[in-house]
């Protein structure tokens, strides 16, 4: 299946978990949320639900900003 | 003045200075500039991971013990708007937000009808909203009609310097505002700062000015000198001004 991960498409194989696939961005998970279809998947989610082909995930942290 | 508090939202803050974290070249003067500055809470913004270490930043602040205050930065329309601040307190655990929604790159100016709108939503889902707003008194008062925590009119466009270009709109937002009023964007050096303080606003934020001056950390400290001057020059009750001269000494009596 291929989603949208951060505006790139990413081919992933069918039954991988949202943890997965942040876990492909960033070993480090502190500071971090996700967004699955523009709603908020909170962090005790992410390893039981399964992403679909289609799917657009944002994974986003703090950044230096005004 | 022993225990001069800004209250936002009932937290008590000992710095009417906010620093904003961008467009400084590394976290090690970051950390110096928030030491300098004193202030109690700092910006980031929220931005799409691209490496490992998204940790760093925020070890930085929170080693320097300031509160962090995500933005919305870079949102156009309300809905994004409120997915990035639903975003940041998911990430960073806090939801207070400072709540930016912009018309275009070229001015930053404050969309007042997405504003509005992102506002009233995100007091609704239980955020504690500080919008950045513009110099316009009557959408001052509706962004605290609607339960913004505080409001944080503009000097100038961000990033640009000017100071505070309309000074009279400022005082009369503050005049009007039950909530404090933090003096957002334009600042370009520490007279501004103190020109905002001493036109009543609570509090003031500053970003570039000090981020991109020559001595991030002098700056900082300037800033910070100059919003306590500010704010005790506010307290003190200045003079009025008078068209002609009038003589500090006594008459003279030879």
């Amino acid at each position: 299946m291929t989603i949208q991960l951060n505006g790139s498409p990413c081919h992933l194989a069918s039954g991988t978990t949202i943890a997965d696939a942040v876990a492909r961005l960033t070993a480090n998970t502190d500071g971090i949320a996700v967004a699955r279809n523009g709603e908020i998947v909170r962090r005790h989610d992410w390893s039981s639900i399964a992403l679909n082909d289609g799917d657009t995930l944002e994974v986003v942290t703090a950044r230096q900003g005004g | 003045m022993s225990r001069d508090l800004l209250t936002i939202a009932g937290r008590d803050l000992p710095s009417r200075l906010l620093v904003g974290t961008g467009g400084l070249p590394s976290l090690d003067i970051l950390e110096r500039v928030l030491k300098a500055s004193g202030t109690a809470l700092t910006t980031v913004a929220m931005r799409r991971v691209t490496t490992d270490g998204p940790g760093s930043l925020l070890d930085t602040i929170r080693s320097a013990g300031v509160e962090i205050l995500p933005n919305t930065a870079g949102c156009r329309t309300a809905g994004e708007a409120v997915l990035t601040a639903r975003l940041a307190r998911e990430a960073l655990g806090t939801d207070w937000v400072k709540l930016e929604v912009v018309y275009d790159d070229h001015t930053l100016l404050p969309d007042p009808v997405e504003l509005l709108d992102a506002a009233r939503q995100l007091v609704d889902d239980g955020f504690v909203v500080l919008p950045y707003t513009n110099d316009d008194p009557v959408l001052a008062r509706r962004l605290e009609a609607v339960g913004c925590a505080a409001v944080m009119p503009l000097g100038s466009p961000i990033g640009s310097g000017l100071g505070v270009r309309n000074p009279h709109n400022i005082a009369m937002i503050v005049e009007a505002a039950n909530v404090p009023v933090v003096l957002d964007a334009g600042i370009g050096t520490a007279s501004d700062a103190a020109l905002a303080m001493e036109l009543g606003c609570d509090a003031v934020l500053v970003a570039s000015s000090v981020t991109r001056a020559a001595d991030p950390e002098l700056m900082a400290t300037a800033m910070r000198q100059a919003v306590e001057a500010g704010r005790a020059a506010h307290l003190a009750g200045r003079i009025p001004r008078r068209w002609h001269a009038q003589a500090s000494s006594p008459p003279l009596d030879l």
